[in-house]
Order: structure tokens, then sequence, then C-alpha cells
């Protein structure tokens, strides 16, 4: 008995349809993957938020300092070795970085309201070469900034940890540490 | 004496005739052997013809599924900042940016010419100074209006950014 040879062979419509099948189980998995993947960055991203400025609090508990704040996607150097072995500050959708602000209260150097007039500006002494001989309490705050490409990663770590501590801005979500120690210039 | 070695090929379809009938020979020869594997079986094209309609049928469902995915299927999409969110960041941004100005200013006894002057500058704020005094700190809001912070006259909007830059804002 023999069989015929067309019988066996593979048509065009064959191969366009097993293509068009793993096209559309692609699609189909492809919004539930996206989402997986998004919810794992998120979660991660406010895991390491959490762990830097937790190692970070208790630094400055010890120290009376916030770390030196280092560039973005790096590990600051007083915090190396007490974060958990291998943590990163480069992650895959996003990147940490660590800083450190000086502010100064409002209240102790209140805003000048009166300008000079124009042309008399550069004959004015400046107004804080009296106040700089004078103490005024600084301070120190320490913050944790998340760089992202993707929106929707700021927006849950802005929900996660609340308008009143954290912002956003541009593509950046940045987490600020209160000041507790108060240094003097 | 006669030579009994065959004639060389070119010789022997050296004819017109035998070169056309040659190449009459292969043109049937190549049509007969395209028509045996061209002609469908008999119950080729009731099995076969469905099949190219339904795979141009399912590639244009999976391109509509994969370029607009249905809710039921993607499920709800994750929110993005809005544009009170980022204005308020803006905000927030500058005060904190206008407080460490202050701090320069303390510690130098003038105001920075820029803000690469401070040890940390916001992205995307520009300092003016109005004189060695007063100055603007100005920058973006989401609809493209340009927030300036007056160090003389600061507005309450900046101020609502405070809780940020004291313990009393934690939680």
């Amino acid at each position: 008995m023999t069989s015929s040879p067309h019988r066996r062979s593979v048509t065009s419509g064959d191969v366009l349809l097993a293509l068009a099948g793993v096209a559309l189980v692609a699609a189909v998995l492809y919004p539930g993957t996206k989402r997986t993947l998004l919810e794992r960055a998120v979660a991660a991203a406010q895991a390491d938020v959490e762990t830097v400025s937790g190692v970070a609090t208790a630094y400055r508990d010890e120290t009376g300092g916030w770390p030196a704040p280092a560039e973005t996607g790096e590990v600051p150097a007083e915090l190396a070795g007490r974060l958990p072995p291998g943590f990163s500050f480069q992650a895959g959708s996003y990147t940490l970085e660590w800083s450190r602000w000086e502010t100064v209260e409002p209240a102790a150097q209140p805003w000048t309201t009166e300008a000079p007039p124009d042309g008399l500006e550069s004959a004015l002494p400046p107004q804080a070469d009296s106040l700089a001989e004078t103490e005024v309490p600084v301070e120190t705050l320490g913050a944790v900034t998340v760089h992202a490409r993707d929106g929707r990663v700021l927006a849950a770590l802005l929900e996660r940890f609340g308008a009143s501590r954290s912002f956003v801005r541009e593509r950046c979500w940045t987490l600020v540490l209160p000041p507790t120690a108060r240094n003097r210039s | 004496m006669t030579d009994t070695r065959p004639d060389p090929p070119v010789h022997r379809i050296s004819r017109v005739e035998d070169r056309e009938r040659l190449l009459a020979e292969a043109l049937a020869h190549a049509e007969a052997q395209e028509a045996h594997y061209k002609v469908l079986p008999a119950d080729e094209p009731e099995h076969g013809r469905w099949k190219t309609p339904l795979a141009v049928l399912l590639l244009l469902v999976a391109a509509w599924i994969a370029l607009t995915p249905p809710r039921w299927m993607a499920g709800a999409d994750a929110p993005r900042p809005t544009a009170g969110e980022r204005d308020r960041g803006l905000r927030a941004a500058i005060w904190i940016q206008a407080r460490q100005v202050e701090v320069f200013r303390l510690r130098e006894g003038r105001l920075p010419e820029h803000l690469s002057e401070l040890p940390v500058q916001m992205p995307g704020l520009t300092l003016v100074r109005s004189n060695n005094r007063v100055y603007q700190i100005r920058g973006r809001l989401a609809d493209g209006e340009i927030l300036v912070f007056d160090s003389a006259q600061p507005s309450p909007a900046f101020v609502a950014s405070a809780p940020l830059l004291s313990a009393e804002g934690t939680p």
C-alpha cells in the first residue's frame, strides 16, 4: 500500500494556521503577563525603599546624621555593609537614589519683603552677611528616590507611602525621611 | 578507416531541430512535474480551503487583543500619577529647593547664581535672582504653565508642602 505524498505534505494553510494560533495565544497571555510583571516591580520597589529607609534610619539613630548622598544607582558607602548581601540600587525597571538635603526653618530666616529700587542691587550688601555669623538651626533630611519610566510604579509608591511623606516629579518618586536631630550651621 | 569514436555532445545537438526538440522535452517535463505537485488530491479542496481564511481571522483577533485588550482580559489598568499629584510634587520640590537656597545664603552670605551651586539640584527647576536678596524658583506645571516661587511673597500653596519636611508629616 502506498500513500500519496500530497496527504503527508504540509501546506501553506497549515503553516499559516499554526502561526495564527501561536499569535492568538501570545496575545491572550500578554496582558496578564504584563500585569504580573508590573505587580512584581511595584512590590520589589516598595520592599527596596523600606529596606533602604530602614537601614538609613538605623544609621542616623546610631551616628546622629544621615549617610552621605550617592549617585543614582549607587549604594551609599555608609550603607554598603548594612544592606542585605547582594542588594543593588539598580533593578530591572527602576533605579534607587539616596539623597541628603539640608534645609532651614522658615521662621529662622524670614523672607525678605522689600526689594531695592532698580540700579541699587549691587550697592546693597547681601542680607545674609550678618546672619552668616549667627547660629541658625539647619535640619538635614534623608530622601530615597525611585526613578522609573513606568508611571504606574510611581503612582503605586505614592499610594503606599502617602502624600504626606512623598511626592512624584517627572519620572521619579521621592520619600522624604524626617529630621530628628538638629545641627547648627 | 572510419572513426568509431562517438561524436562529442556538441556535435549531436548542434542541429537546430535537435536543440528545439530537447528544449521542448525539457519544458514539457517541467510542466508535468509542476502539475504533479500543484494539483491537490480530490479531497484536499474540501479539507484545506478553510485553513487560510481561519488563519487570517485568528491573526486579526490576535492583533485586536494585542492592540486593545478587552478589560475582562487585561484587568483594570493601574493608575498613573495624576496632573494634580505631579503639580503637588513640583511645589514640594520647589519648596525643598528654596530652603536649600536659604541654607546656601546663610553659609555663603550671598544667593547662588544658579541652582547647580547647591549640593542637590532638582531637575526642571530654574533660579532667577531679582536682586541680592530676592529670588524666584520656577518650574513647569503639568498643563505647561510656569509655577513661580517668589521668596518675597511665597504662596501658601508652597507652605502646604511643609509637612514633608517635618517630623509631624510622618504617620
